[in-house]
């Protein structure tokens, strides 16, 4: 077992890979009542197309069928682990990205028991056709919901403009027609596939031992055997400039909104670096669209944008993008001043020495404040994607950083200006 | 530890180590006696929320924030039944963690005051009309964007068609129409009352010395004493003489089906029966509505409860398809029936006490929970005593709950039908 000493926080973080390759990090905070724990497969809705453990060739499987497994991991031939959970009066949930499936406990007493059961109920696959048919009409509900969310429209709109055909465009639970499709056969397939030991990590945080804590994991995991370790093999995305510039919906909404995506085609550096990269790249975005921003304020006179606007960096395993987005009565202009400002960043960045101080303060504070949840310290963690970085490493990164930086990811990121703008606008047309 | 600092204006201070920042919130409470009163206060928080006479500009207030390391500001409204609260909340990183000497919690509370009792006012003493202006406009088109959220714009409209007290059937926030009738010099002159007369609480969590907090306090938050008041936030309605049936066509994927019963249980001897009961029916994934309707028939993909002790009702809001209204309907009105009847083991009753026990648990680890809990407990007079609340929940039997259940009377039923014709 590692520790790692972070003395700027009073923090100590303990790690360990254990012998069948599951990794598994422990973050005591004995001041706190609860534990919150969650194991995740570096698995998600973009990784449709592999090669399946023991075998040679591609595959490529339903869309949405990450999220399908995730669904019917709790239900067991004669349990459901959502009920074992309540059991200990504790939470259980689960989530999928495109590229992450996590899931979770919360419990503030039967601790241990819960971090057995979470183990116990991932590591224990159980598809019959029937419980497989029955999620059919549950999860078709939720996509059905989320069709009805404009944010959400707007969200996989950009995407499908910025990766036209790539598994990344599609809602992450998939369709209805994808979901039809899906097996038991298929489930197994990527259960075994990517739920192995060596592709997943364990993330505990809260009030435990952490000596008695990894025992018990340890002991937990030697009473099961695991088929040999395999690297998954997944298909890689395109990430070339060829994007759709603008598309657009319509729905049933009162004010217009509109996203600009930037599609990052520039090669991102590896490990700790990437994480650097990120925070970079996140600063560039705070000097040119946040609240403090010299656009923010101009358009905001003007009225073209509200406080509905935001922006987004997204820098997953295989791609990285960033979304800048609003509700606003004349979309065309601000999604012609996004990219404006995109397009001018280094000429801005020049005069941003002291916003860059500022923004420096701001970032240190809301990651300070970052590790005040549980949630946030445990959800946040990547794993290979730096290089096994936690919360706790972004502040000294932050306090390094130089407004060069800055300006070097910018040409780096903004460079090749592969912009794209989708907009969701009221039924029959608004005014403006 | 509570101090008045003076009549009508108190101090609550926990001294933890437990987080990594401090927070403070300050409230100013009254009873909203109209729809209007209700957007006024919510346009008043957009408006302090901007600009301040020190900080004229968004962007000068913006970077005073970055400047106090990314301190977490907000000012907004709240209701508990009759109370209605303006809210400002400000989170600051704790000194220890930081590399420079500051006093960030002290020049918090100077933000604080000039943000709520110093804002821009023009030479006539109004709130500035270009951030007034434009603010109502945004608040205005903001409350009309939650209608684009269709489990929330059918939550309002029912609760609207429900209650028969004009403030209770607003929402919170207001209504557009009513933000943007506002003229700025009644709402300039609303401020200046609230602020003079609104009951103030200020509720500190962090590493701090209370008495030094106390002294800060007294230093930088110019605020006048107001008389003292005595609060009653239950709001209590007779049953309707029928069940209020609405039925709204959008073309939509998904329909939405909700009610709202009547509960008129006894505050307090039902308080923890009520809760318990609102529990099992479908406040939990393992209750009646959520493990019949959503799980066992896949009839919704949601299917919940929520309890609002203040008003004593409980809402149920569904997302199904349209066609499955009637039966949805029937299948909440058995999952009640059945709560009557004890249809619920002593073991399922022993693990939502579980649940509940644990939820109150998770919330000693959140500083806004923390701070949220002592602006309750001010305004109902309580002390909230964690051992004693997990006894008396405890101690809630069977019969108990079956007692609260046997008092729900559908009140309102929701339909917002998303099926074509």
């Amino acid at each position: 077992m590692q520790a790692i000493e972070y003395p700027q926080f009073g923090e100590t973080l303990y790690t360990e890979t254990l012998a069948n390759g599951l990794k598994v990090n422990l973050l005591s905070r004995p001041d706190f009542h609860r534990t919150y724990g969650v194991i995740t497969a570096n698995y998600g809705s973009n990784d449709t197309t592999f090669v399946p453990v023991g075998q040679s060739d591609y595959q490529t499987v339903p869309a949405g069928i990450a999220h399908f497994l995730e669904h019917k991991l709790f239900e067991k031939e004669d349990y459901d682990a959502f009920e074992i959970f309540g059991k200990y009066g504790a939470d259980s949930n689960a989530f999928t990205s495109f590229t992450r499936t996590s899931y979770l406990f919360s419990a503030t007493r039967n601790v241990n028991e819960c971090v057995c059961q979470l183990l116990d109920f991932v590591q224990d696959p159980y598809f019959t056709e029937e419980t497989v048919v029955k999620e059919k009409g549950i999860i078709g509900q939720e996509i059905k919901m989320y069709d009805d969310d404009p944010g959400w429209r707007l969200f996989f709109g950009i995407l499908g403009n910025l990766y036209p055909n790539q598994a990344l465009s599609v809602d992450i639970a998939g369709s209805v027609d994808s979901i039809a499709q899906i097996t038991p056969a298929d489930l197994y397939t990527c259960y075994q596939t990517f739920y192995q030991p060596g592709n997943m990590n364990l993330f505990i945080v809260g009030n435990f031992e952490v000596e008695a804590m990894l025992d018990l994991i340890k002991q937990n995991q030697a009473q099961k055997t695991f088929p040999a370790a395999s690297q998954p093999q997944v298909a890689g995305m395109t990430n070339d400039a060829e994007v759709l510039p603008y598309r657009m919906l319509e729905l049933d909404v009162n004010q217009p909104k509109v996203m600009v995506g930037i599609k990052g085609i520039d090669t991102v550096p590896q490990g700790r670096e990437a994480l650097r990269y990120r925070l970079q790249v996140e600063m560039l975005l705070h000097l040119l669209y946040s609240e403090n921003s010299a656009m923010y304020t101009e358009l905001y006179d003007r009225e073209i944008l509200d406080d509905s606007f935001g922006y987004n960096f997204q820098l997953e395993r295989g791609f990285h993008l960033a979304t800048i987005n609003g509700g606003s009565y004349y979309p065309n202009e601000l999604a012609d001043e996004i990219i404006k400002t995109a397009k001018n960043a280094l000429e801005i960045l020049d005069h941003q020495g002291q916003e860059f101080d500022l923004a420096k303060r701001e970032f240190i504070g809301h990651y300070l404040q970052a590790l005040n949840s549980l949630e946030s310290i445990a959800n946040s963690y990547e794993g290979d994607l730096y290089d096994s970085a936690t919360l706790l490493d972004y502040i000294p990164i932050i306090e390094a950083m130089t407004l060069d930086d800055v300006k070097q990811v910018a040409q780096s990121f903004l460079g090749p200006e592969v912009f794209s703008v989708f907009q969701v606008l009221p039924k029959g047309g608004q005014e403006g | 530890m509570k101090v008045a600092l003076k009549q009508g204006v108190y101090l609550d201070i926990t001294a933890s180590k437990q987080f990594k920042t401090s927070r403070i919130m300050i409230s100013f409470s009254r009873q909203a006696q109209s729809a209007k009163e209700l957007a006024m206060r919510t346009l008043i928080t957009s408006v302090l929320e901007t600009a301040s006479a020190k900080y004229p500009t968004q962007k000068q207030l913006a970077d005073h924030l970055s400047y106090l390391y990314g301190a977490n500001f907000g000012i907004y409204i709240n209701r508990y039944g009759r109370l209605n609260q303006v809210i400002a909340s400000l989170t600051l990183a704790n000194d220890r963690f930081l590399k420079d000497d500051t006093n960030l919690l002290a020049a918090g509370l100077d933000f604080l005051n000039e943000v709520l009792v110093n804002p821009l006012l023009d030479e006539a003493g109004l709130f500035d009309e270009k951030i007034f202006t434009l603010q109502q406009k945004n608040l205005a088109s903001y409350i009309k964007s939650i209608q684009d959220n269709k489990r929330s714009y059918v939550a309002m409209q029912i609760q609207s068609a429900y209650y028969t007290d004009v403030v209770q059937a607003t929402p919170q926030m207001g209504t557009p129409e009513d933000v943007l009738a506002l003229d700025r010099a009644e709402v300039t002159a609303y401020y200046h009352q609230m602020l003079a007369q609104d009951e103030v609480l200020i509720t500190i969590n962090g590493e701090v010395d209370p008495m030094q907090v106390e002294a800060d306090c007294q230093a930088s938050l110019n605020l006048v004493a107001r008389p003292a008041q005595k609060w009653q936030l239950y709001y209590q309605q007779a049953l309707l003489p029928a069940v209020i049936r609405k039925v709204e066509k959008q073309v939509l994927n998904q329909s939405k089906l909700d009610f709202v019963f009547a509960l008129n249980y006894q505050h307090p001897a039902e308080n923890y029966a009520a809760i318990l009961f609102n529990t099992l029916f479908g406040a939990s994934p393992l209750s009646k509505l959520f493990v019949n309707i959503r799980e066992k028939q896949s009839m919704a993909y949601y299917a919940s409860s929520s309890l609002n002790a203040f008003t004593n009702s409980l809402l149920i809001q569904t997302g199904i398809e349209g066609r499955n209204a009637k039966k949805v309907e029937m299948l909440v009105l058995e999952q009640l029936t059945s709560i009557i009847a004890g249809d619920f083991s002593t073991q399922e009753l022993q693990m939502a006490k579980e649940e509940i026990i644990t939820a109150w648990e998770s919330q000693l680890d959140s500083q806004g929970n923390d701070l949220n809990q002592k602006n309750l407990n001010h305004f109902l007079n309580r002390q909230s005593d964690y051992a004693t609340r997990v006894a008396k929940l405890q101690a809630v039997t069977k019969a108990q709950v079956q007692a609260v259940a046997q008092k729900a009377r559908l009140q309102a039923v929701y339909l917002l039908d998303g099926q074509e014709d």
